[in-house]
């Protein structure tokens, strides 16, 4: 959860990117560390398989500078996407005041982008949660692959699927080619922080 | 989300520090369970990454006492890990606050229980839930 | 007949339990496994001696708990293992094992007088002297021309006076200690309750999605944080990390870059001239050998020999690495060629030494004045290319069926010719400036 230390006048914020498994959520982080490694200076930590698939979270930590005094550490985490490393999502997800929904465009995967929105709600309100009030923002990723003969879903197809009660904001992108992934993760911290501001004032 | 006072931190290190470091352990860490750091103490020799540390040190406990509660048990009583040079010991504080210890080979693992015990019982007192 | 080992398990069992959790149940396991022995060695003094220092030191533990003085607690199994080697090693001479008793009573007499030092407050000391340095304390009979005093120790009369008024003051220090601790432990009243701070309660609060808020300060600050301005960033870089093909379960922790954050040390004492020297870079070779922890692969070995090499090459003058560079290279070679030979060993070998090459380039000491840690590891080296050669004559000596040695014994002999020659050339050099150097100061005074 947020954590505001009096003290050390700093405020320690947890996102985690959630999504189906290969949906994209690490390559959001690597992008992210890739280009801003100068600004960064910690290392991403990866707990994961020898397949490179995600076992456990991904964790990058980004200090993005001062405001009203406090610096504001962001951590960033991703869930494993796999079915079975429900457990491990859920424990992840403790403490957690932004999320980054990281849905797959390609048709084929429609079904599990639903079933995976439909866990982290649960998940969400197994820590005393609710999905309509934690500040969240989609990210409709691999949109590179257009016109490379894969059968994408449209935009209005992914909101109608995930969105039509959340209302939250979207954009479409690439974690590839880092389409809009900084945008996401700035609106998602913007989000985070306006929840914040009363505390800080 | 929660805010701590500055008093309330400086009690909790002057804790650390006396009833810890004290023993001869080498780094005293309070972290929430979603992995922030909340208090540290050292002797100066700890040159880790304390907040990768934190994180992990947050993951790790989650998963092994969602292993607890999967096999019927509440908590275990000892989560510990014993390495050459350096040791971990983990301890919960409350439900959203974690003590670890980390000392070295000098530093008996009974008597540290035995110390984490009473800190943890002064620090519920200094966070007041 | 049972050995001597045999006869004290149970009292060993009681130590070790001892080591994981102090509890009433494990101090009353330890008198019980005290009372048996204590009847079976009647008429040997040093091991009455040691059982005795023993279960006193058990109830003084029960009795304080966590009040109790650190030394007591760490003497415990000190005291114990002195009693095992007493009654285990039979080439031991008698006098010696008398000289080793005598020890751990001079100890825990030494910890009786810490003790019963009033104490104005609980526990709360920097790290304990070391038994040893205590000063002050009677002269401890030269080994041979103590017999009196020891015969003096061993008297269980004379013992059981001593403890009887140790277990007194132990009792007195014991109550009192934990009288004045149950006073301070409530959170003294003089300091403001919890939450008597304004806005300083710990408390929760759910985060609420707010639609329709703008956050200039925040927004404006991101804006500056992930601005592209002053990025060398092509997507195009290739990563160091290695990705395997095979798509197997098995866990990789994979830590990527992580470096241990350099604390600023304190500056040395006499100023350091460092040699023109410049700076030589080891991350990367930092990496390889981290991830060597996790796995040895061959990618990982020939990254390993490539930037031995490469390091060499830039610096060929750099000379207090370079026999570190060496030992690396040496250990990465045989890892290569027989990397089911000492596989652990050779591991914990290229960790060592990477780190005393780091410790030397991090401290700027002058070459000269890393002889000891050159020396150091040389003889690491040493053993552990004993060690090596000694797996190597076992495996030969197995069915030939498992070994495909690639290279033989002989070749790994040739290369460690090499290694040694430039190890002596390398230390030649340091002693001869130390020499100089000497000879300098003697002619200068």
């Amino acid at each position: 959860m947020g954590f505001i230390n009096v003290k050390k006048k700093e405020v320690q914020i947890k996102i985690v990117y959630y999504g189906p498994g290969r949906g994209g959520k690490t390559s959001n982080l690597d992008y992210i560390n890739k280009k801003y490694k100068q600004r960064i200076k910690t290392e991403m930590v990866s707990i994961k398989t020898h397949g490179d698939r995600t076992l456990f979270f991904d964790f990058l930590p980004v200090d993005i500078g001062k405001i009203h005094g406090f610096d504001i550490k962001i951590q960033l985490y991703t869930v494993p996407g796999q079915v079975k490393y429900n457990a491990t999502r859920k424990l992840v997800l403790k403490g957690v005041d932004g999320l980054v929904f990281v849905a797959d465009l390609q048709t084929e995967r429609r079904e599990s982008n639903l079933k995976s929105l439909e866990q982290m709600k649960e998940n969400l309100f197994s820590h005393n949660k609710d999905v309509f009030k934690i500040p969240l923002v989609l990210q409709y990723n691999k949109i590179d692959l257009k016109g490379q003969g894969i059968p994408l879903l449209t935009v209005e197809e992914m909101e109608q699927d995930l969105n039509q009660e959340l209302k939250v904001p979207f954009f479409v992108g690439s974690a590839l080619t880092g389409d809009n992934v900084v945008e996401t993760l700035k609106k998602i911290i913007s989000m985070t922080l306006i929840s914040f501001r009363k505390e800080l004032q | 989300m929660y805010n701590v006072s500055q008093e309330q931190l400086e009690k909790i290190d002057v804790v650390l520090k006396e009833d810890l470091l004290s023993i001869g352990v080498h780094c005293a860490i309070i972290i929430d369970v979603a992995g922030n750091t909340i208090a540290q103490m050292d002797n100066g020799r700890c040159s880790f990454d304390v907040v990768s540390f934190a994180a992990l040190a947050a993951g790790n406990f989650g998963a092994v006492d969602a292993m607890a509660k999967l096999v019927g048990e509440q908590q275990f009583s000892l989560h510990f890990h014993r390495g050459e040079n350096e040791s971990i010991h983990f301890s919960k504080v409350n439900e959203d606050i974690l003590l670890i210890s980390i000392f070295g080979q000098d530093v008996s693992l009974g008597f540290l229980r035995l110390k984490t015990t009473e800190v943890i019982d002064k620090i519920k007192l200094i966070w007041g839930r | 007949m049972i050995n001597g080992a045999e006869k004290i398990q149970e009292l060993k069992a009681a130590i070790l339990a001892i080591e994981w959790e102090i509890t009433d149940e494990a101090m009353d396991s330890l008198t019980r496994a005290i009372e048996p022995l204590q009847a079976q060695w009647v008429g040997k003094k040093p091991l009455l001696v040691c059982l005795q220092v023993i279960g006193t030191l058990g109830k003084y533990i029960k009795k304080a708990r966590e009040k109790a003085h650190l030394d007591a607690i760490k003497l415990l199994p000190d005291v114990f293992a002195t009693l095992e080697t007493v009654i285990t090693d039979e080439s031991m001479d008698d006098g010696r094992k008398i000289a080793l008793v005598r020890g751990a009573v001079e100890k825990y007499n030494r910890l009786k007088a810490e003790v019963a030092k009033p104490r104005k407050e609980p526990v709360r000391k920097s790290p304990p002297v070391a038994v040893a340095e205590k000063p002050g304390v009677e002269a401890p009979p030269v080994p041979g021309q103590g017999g009196s005093t020891i015969r003096d120790l061993m008297e269980q009369k004379e013992d059981q006076a001593v403890d009887g008024a140790f277990n007194v003051i132990f009792q007195e220090m014991v109550s009192d200690g934990r009288g004045a601790a149950k006073a301070a432990a409530p959170v003294p009243p003089a300091m403001p309750s919890v939450g008597g701070l304004a806005g300083s309660d710990a408390k929760e609060v759910v985060l609420a999605r707010i639609d329709d808020e703008e956050f200039p300060e925040a927004d404006s600050l991101l804006d500056d944080f992930f601005s592209e301005d002053g990025l060398a960033f092509s997507l195009g870089e290739e990563s160091v990390e290695q990705v395997s093909p095979a798509a197997d379960e098995t866990v990789e922790v994979d830590i990527g870059q992580i470096e241990a954050k350099k604390e600023k040390i304190a500056e040395p004492e006499r100023p350091v001239e460092r040699v023109d020297e410049e700076e030589i870079i080891v991350d990367k070779l930092d990496r390889i050998i981290q991830n060597m922890q996790y796995g040895i692969s061959a990618a990982l070995l020939s990254q390993l020999a490539a930037e031995i090499d490469s390091l060499r090459s830039q610096y060929p003058n750099y000379n207090s690495v370079s026999l570190f560079l060496e030992v690396i290279g040496a250990v990465g070679r045989h890892l290569d060629s027989h990397g089911d030979v000492a596989a652990d060993l050779s591991r914990n070998m290229l960790q060592t030494v990477y780190d005393r090459l780091a410790h030397s380039l991090f401290t700027l000491q002058p070459q000269k004045n890393l002889l000891p840690s050159h020396l150091e590891t040389v003889h690491d080296y040493i053993k552990w290319h004993e060690q090596v050669m000694a797996e190597l004559e076992q495996q030969r000596a197995a069915p030939v069926a498992e070994q495909p040695a690639q290279v033989s014994a002989e070749a790994e002999e040739e290369m460690s010719a090499e290694m040694v020659a430039a190890v002596k050339s390398i230390v030649r050099r340091e002693v001869d400036e130390l020499r100089k150097e000497l000879v300098e100061l003697i002619e200068n005074r």
